[in-house]
C-alpha cells in the first residue's frame, strides 16, 4: 500500500450542472479525503474546469480519474501530485481593525494580502496564495476579529517545464505508454 | 416537408429511427401524451407490464438476448423510482437498457408536485447517463445520444426524463438530418502490436496458463476469436457467472465456473496457475475471494474495453484496452501453438466428486438434467438470484452462446421471471425458461398476468424448498444455525397457476420431473413447475467471504458446531 499525498486532479467538464453532479457523485461515493473542490471557467467555451485536491495514495487517485474520465460530459481528467502542480486559492477576509489598523495591515503585507475595501472599523482584505498561507493568514488575523472568510477553494496547473499541458492532452492512457505500466506495475507490490 | 408533431409523436419516431419496436411499459399520468400517441404508431408494440420493475427487467432482458438497446417506459413519481432497481440491475451487468420516464409539467417542477420526484438524481450512480428534456427541440438530439451511449463501448442503462407539457409540445420535424455526434465515450485505446506481442510472450513462457472468460465475450461477440485463441494455444477456459455460455462446456477445454461456489478443480487452477488471461471481466470478488491471496503464483494480462476496470481489483501485468473479439482475435495470430498437456493432468487431478447435498431424490441437478433434456439446446435459462442460481450456473451444461442469463453484479432476487420475458421478445422461437427459487419468484410473480395477457409462452420453474436458501445456508455455516427469518411460506402454486388460468405442475419424486416438463414445454402458453426440493440443500463448494480460493467448503459443517 503506497501512502497517501495530495493530489491536485483537473477535470474539464461540459458546462452544465448534471455533468457536474454526475462528477461530485463519482467523488462522493469513494469515501477519499476532499481537501478542497473548486469550479470555474477554463480555456475552452463551455468547458469547466474542476479542480479537486484529495490526500489519498496514488492507487486510489489513479482508479478515481478513470472512474471520472468515464462520465458522460467530462472531456478530460488528469492527477498531478502536489509538486508538479502550482496551486493558488483566493480568499476575502473580513477582520477588524478597531485601534489596531496598521497591525492589521503589517500582518496583511507580510502575506501579500490587500486591501480591498475598508469602513471605519474593519477591512476586508483580498489575499491569493497556496492553501496553507491562505489559512496561515486567517490564523493571524484571528486575534483582530474575523467577521466573515470566503475562500475560492484550489485552482492548479502543471508547472512551465513539465511534460504535461493539463488535462486537454491526456486521453485513455494506452497500455504502451510508459507512464501506465509503471501504475499497474506499482500496485504489483 | 415538416410536420408538425408533438413531443410525445417526435419520441415515437425516434424510437422508430433507433429500430425499436417493442416498449415494455407502464402508463401514468405524466406519461400521458406519449401513451396517447402510441397507438398511431402499430409498429412500437407495447407491453404492458405489471410493475415498473418487471419492466426495466423485461428491457434488460430483451437486451442481453438481442444485443439491441431494451426500452422500459414508466411514469413520474413511483413509475419511476419502480425503474430503480432494474436500472442498478442493467448498470451493474453492462445492458443497455433506455429508460424513459414522464415527469410533472415543467412549472410545477420543485414543487413537489403530485407525483414528482427527482428521478435523475435518485438513479446518477446507476445509470450510464441521463438527460431531463426541458424543451421539445432537445428531444431529438438528447434521444439519438440516449441510444448512442447506451450501446457504445461498455453498454449501459440510460435514462430519459420528460415533463409532460414537452410532450405536449409541438414542433415543426423533417425527417433526416439523423447524424449523432455522441460523446458516448467510446474511446477504445486500442492496445498497440507491442502490448499484444508482450502478451503473446507470456502466453508462450508460461507453464500454467489459464482463460478466464467474462460476460465482455458475450458482449462483443468474441466466441469465434476466444475458441481459436484457446484452441490454438490448449489453455484451459473458465467462465465466470456471466461468462457461462461465451464458451461451449462441452469442449474439451472448459473447466467451469470460478469464485465462491466454484468447483474445487478450478479455483485450485486459479491458485495454481502462473498465468491468467482474463477476457471481460472485472475481477468481481464474487471471483476472486480475498484478492489478497488471489491467483499468488500468476501474473495477469488483462483484455478489456473499459480502462478503469485494468488494475481495479486485481495487479495486473498487462493490461489491454479495446474490444475483446478484435484484440482477442489478434493475440490469437500472434501465438504461437503450443499444448499444455502437463497443466492439464494437474487440473485433472485437482477434480473432487461434486457433493451438492441433498437427502431426497428430487435433485437439483436432476431437476436441471431434466430441463435440458427436454428443452433442447436452442432454449435460453434465466435463472434468478439464490441456490437455485448457482445451480443453473453449474449443472446445466450451455453449449449455445448467450443461453445463460442472470442477474450477477447486483443479485438482484425477482429478476428471472420479467427478464425472460424480455428474452422471449429477442428469441420469440425458442423456448425460454425463467427459473426462480420460492423467494424471488414471489418478488415479482405478478408478471404471469403480463404472458397470459400478452400470450408469453415463458416456462417458469420455481425450486421450492420453503426457505431463503442461499441466506438460510449462510446462517447454517457462519450463524450458528439461527434460521432468522428465512423460512418463507409460499401460496399452493399449481393453483396460483389455474387462478391465472395457465398450466401449473407440482413435482415431488424424481420420476416426475420428465412429464411435468414435457407437458410444460407442450402447452402453447406459459407454464409453471413447481419443484418441492430438499430444504436444507445447499451449494457446495463455498468459499467462505473474506477467505481465499484456497480455502473451499465442500460439505456440511459438523451439526451445530459451537459457534
Amino acid at each position: 500500500m503506497t501512502s497517501s499525498a495530495a493530489y491536485s486532479i483537473c477535470v474539464g467538464l461540459e458546462d452544465e450542472f448534471l455533468a457536474f453532479n454526475r462528477l461530485v457523485g463519482v467523488v462522493r461515493r469513494r469515501n477519499l479525503a476532499i481537501e478542497s473542490l473548486s469550479i470555474g471557467s477554463g480555456h475552452e467555451a463551455g468547458v469547466a474546469r474542476v479542480t479537486i485536491v484529495v490526500r489519498a495514495d496514488e492507487a486510489s487517485v489513479d482508479r478515481l480519474v478513470r472512474q471520472l474520465r468515464k462520465v458522460i460530459g467530462v472531456r478530460g481528467a488528469a492527477a498531478e501530485p502536489e509538486a508538479s502542480v502550482a496551486c493558488r486559492e483566493l480568499a476575502l477576509i473580513r477582520v477588524r481593525t478597531t485601534g489596531r489598523y496598521a497591525e492589521v495591515l503589517d500582518t496583511a503585507g507580510r502575506f501579500g494580502a490587500t486591501v480591498l475595501e475598508e469602513s471605519r472599523d474593519e477591512a476586508l482584505l483580498e489575499v491569493t496564495g497556496p492553501g496553507p498561507m491562505v489559512l496561515s493568514l486567517i490564523r493571524a488575523l484571528e486575534p483582530f476579529g474575523i467577521i466573515d472568510v470566503a475562500r475560492s477553494g484550489t485552482v492548479a496547473v502543471s508547472r512551465p517545464g513539465t511534460t504535461s499541458a493539463g488535462f486537454e492532452t491526456r486521453s485513455i492512457p494506452d497500455v504502451d505508454s510508459e507512464r501506465y505500466q509503471s501504475v499497474l506495475t506499482l500496485r504489483d507490490d | 416537408m415538416a410536420d408538425q408533431l408533438t413531443g410525445a409523436q417526435l419520441l415515437c419516431r425516434l424510437l422508430r429511427e433507433q429500430g425499436v419496436d417493442l416498449i415494455f411499459g407502464y402508463p401514468g399520468g405524466a406519461i400521458m401524451p406519449f401513451y396517447h400517441a402510441l397507438p398511431e404508431f402499430p409498429e412500437l408494440r407495447h407491453v404492458l407490464m405489471r410493475h415498473e420493475q418487471a419492466a426495466a427487467h423485461a428491457a434488460d432482458g430483451y437486451a442481453r438476448a438481442s444485443g439491441r438497446p431494451g426500452v422500459c417506459v414508466a411514469t413520474s413519481g413511483p413509475g419511476a423510482t419502480n425503474l430503480v432497481t432494474g436500472l442498478a440491475t442493467a448498470q451493474m451487468d453492462s445492458s443497455p437498457v433506455v429508460a424513459i420516464t414522464g415527469q410533472v409539467p415543467r412549472a410545477m417542477i420543485g414543487r413537489d408536485a403530485f407525483q414528482e420526484t427527482d428521478i435523475i438524481g435518485i438513479t446518477l450512480p446507476i445509470t450510464k447517463h441521463s438527460a431531463a428534456i426541458n424543451d421539445v427541440t432537445e428531444l431529438a438530439p438528447k434521444l439519438r445520444e440516449a441510444f448512442a451511449v447506451a450501446t457504445a463501448g461498455r453498454p449501459g442503462p440510460v435514462l430519459i426524463d420528460i415533463p409532460k407539457d414537452v410532450q405536449n409540445q409541438k414542433i415543426d420535424w423533417s425527417e433526416g438530418a439523423t447524424a449523432v455526434s455522441s460523446d458516448g465515450k467510446h474511446r477504445e485505446a486500442a492496445a498497440g502490436v507491442a502490448a499484444l506481442q508482450e502478451a503473446a510472450r507470456l502466453i508462450g513462457e508460461a507453464e500454467r496458463p489459464l482463460l478466464m472468460v467474462g460476460h465482455g465475450v458475450i458482449l462483443a461477440s468474441a466466441y469465434d476469436a476466444v475458441l481459436a485463441l484457446a484452441e490454438k494455444t490448449d489453455i484451459p477456459v473458465i467462465t465466470t457467472l456471466l461468462g457461462i455460455s461465451a464458451f461451449p462446456e462441452s469442449h474439451r477445454l472448459h473447466l467451469g465456473m470460478p469464485g465462491m461456489h466454484g468447483e474445487v478443480h478450478v479455483n485450485r487452477a486459479i491458485q495454481h496457475a502462473d498465468l491468467i488471461i482474463g477476457i471481460g471481466l472485472r475481477f468481481d470478488d464474487r471471483v476472486t475471494g480475498n484478492t489478497a491471496g488471489f491467483a499468488p503464483r500468476a501474473r495477469i494480462i488483462h483484455i478489456e474495453l473499459d480502462p478503469s476496470e485494468i488494475g481495479k481489483n486485481v495487479p495486473v501485468a498487462l493490461g489491454l484496452v479495446g474490444d475483446a473479439r478484435d484484440l482477442t482475435s489478434r493475440l490469437s495470430a500472434l501465438v504461437a501453438p503450443r499444448r499444455c498437456d502437463a497443466w492439464h493432468d494437474e487440473i485433472l487431478a485437482f477434480t473432487r466428486a461434486r457433493n451438492e447435498s441433498y437427502r431426497g431424490e428430487l435433485s437439483p441437478e436432476g431437476i436441471l438434467t431434466g430441463i435440458r433434456d427436454m428443452s433442447g439446446p436452442d432454449c435460453t435459462v434465466v435463472s434468478d438470484v439464490g441456490q437455485h442460481q448457482m445451480w443453473v450456473a453449474k449443472l446445466y451444461p450451455y453449449n449455445t452462446r448467450n443461453s445463460h442469463i442472470t442477474s450477477g453484479g447486483l443479485g438482484t432476487m425477482g429478476f428471472a421471471v420479467p427478464a425472460a420475458i424480455g428474452v422471449h421478445f429477442a428469441r420469440p422461437d425458442r423456448p425460454v425458461w425463467a427459473i426462480s427459487g420460492d423467494g424471488g419468484f414471489q418478488m415479482n410473480m405478478q408478471e404471469i398476468a403480463t404472458m397470459v395477457q400478452e400470450k408469453i409462452p415463458v416456462k417458469m420453474a420455481i425450486f421450492n424448498n420453503g426457505y431463503l436458501g442461499m441466506v438460510r445456508q449462510w446462517q447454517q455455516f457462519f450463524h450458528g444455525r439461527r434460521y432468522s427469518a428465512t423460512p418463507i411460506w409460499s401460496p399452493d402454486y399449481v393453483r396460483l397457476a389455474e387462478a391465472y388460468g395457465i398450466a401449473g405442475y407440482r413435482v415431488e419424486h424424481a420420476r416426475q420431473i420428465e412429464e411435468a416438463v414435457a407437458r410444460a414445454l407442450r402447452d402453447p402458453g406459459p407454464a409453471l413447475v413447481e419443484f418441492v426440493i430438499e430444504q436444507e440443500a445447499n451449494v457446495f463448494p463455498m468459499i467462505p467471504p473474506g477467505a481465499t480460493l484456497s480455502e473451499p467448503i465442500e460439505s456440511e459443517p459438523a451439526p451445530l458446531a459451537s459457534s
